[in-house]
């Protein structure tokens, strides 16, 4: 299927995928991400149960400490 | 002509409310930058005490140190324009405290420097503050790359930072580099209040 991934077009195999294993394809591995698909947050008690399908616009976001 | 502009601008930024979760490097240099644009009302949160080594980034003076973080913003603040409106909310914020506190601020800059933080917060304002925007930064720390530091716009929700730079024993953060990323926060917060961008040679 094809979705995107903060504003980049990606290929994914399958027809769904959770946003947990999105996550682990691509080996993001901060803690603390902020998700979202098609602009709406996604909590993070959510991610094994939440599927991005075709067509999916899907945000990604790193938090790092420091301010 | 450009005297009647600055006029209107701060007008209109006079009667604004602005919520800053936290009052370290971020948050004490945003919320000058805030008070100086003209923004009339701040309401600043923070549990912690001015310390020495905060001095080497956030706006406080040596004379400062021990006392508790936000009453010494409002007095700096205070000496810089006594007009504007100072609310030192002093104490350390969960979900809760976040709603009570920032609810009828119509955007919240986020300001912390541990990450579960600044989770907690963005989720508590997208979810339960929905007529406020937020504000946010991830990845400030260190020196150089500036141009890396982006500004990422996601409805309610605007991101500044590189979003890599995590602070460490390696990669301090530094003034120059977190009052770039403050001073985003407020260059962003401006484009919320005032409905977009001033024009590009105006």
């Amino acid at each position: 299927m094809r979705v995107t991934v903060n504003f980049e077009p990606e290929e994914i195999p399958g027809d769904s995928i959770s946003v947990a294993d999105l996550l682990k394809m691509r080996r993001y591995s901060f803690p603390l991400i902020i998700a979202r698909i098609g602009g709406r947050l996604v909590e993070r008690t959510d991610y094994e149960t939440t599927f991005v399908r075709e067509g999916d616009e899907v945000e990604l976001y790193h938090l790092v400490s420091g301010g | 002509m450009v005297e009647a502009m600055r006029n209107q601008t701060r007008e209109r930024l006079a009667t604004t409310r602005v919520g800053i979760a936290g009052a370290g490097g971020l948050g004490s240099n945003c919320a000058v930058a805030l008070a100086r644009a003209g923004v009339g009302h701040l309401v600043v949160a923070d549990f912690d005490l001015v310390q020495r080594s905060n001095l080497d980034r956030q706006y406080y003076f040596a004379d400062q140190i021990g006392r508790p973080k936000v009453e010494a913003l409002r007095d700096n603040i205070g000496r810089i324009d006594p007009e504007v409106r100072v609310e030192a909310v002093s104490l350390r914020l969960d979900a809760d405290k976040a709603v009570a506190t920032f609810t009828g601020c119509s955007v919240v800059v986020e300001a912390f420097d541990d990450a579960a933080a600044k989770a907690m917060l963005i989720e508590t304002i997208l979810e339960r503050l929905p007529e406020a925007a937020i504000v946010a930064a991830s990845g400030i720390a260190g020196w150089g790359r500036v141009e890396d530091l982006s500004v990422r716009r996601m409805g309610r929700l605007i991101l500044v930072g590189d979003l890599e730079s995590a602070v460490s024993d390696e990669l301090p953060p530094m003034a120059p580099r977190v009052g770039v990323a403050a001073c985003m926060e407020a260059d962003l917060v401006l484009e919320l209040l005032l409905g977009g961008p001033s024009p590009k040679g105006a």
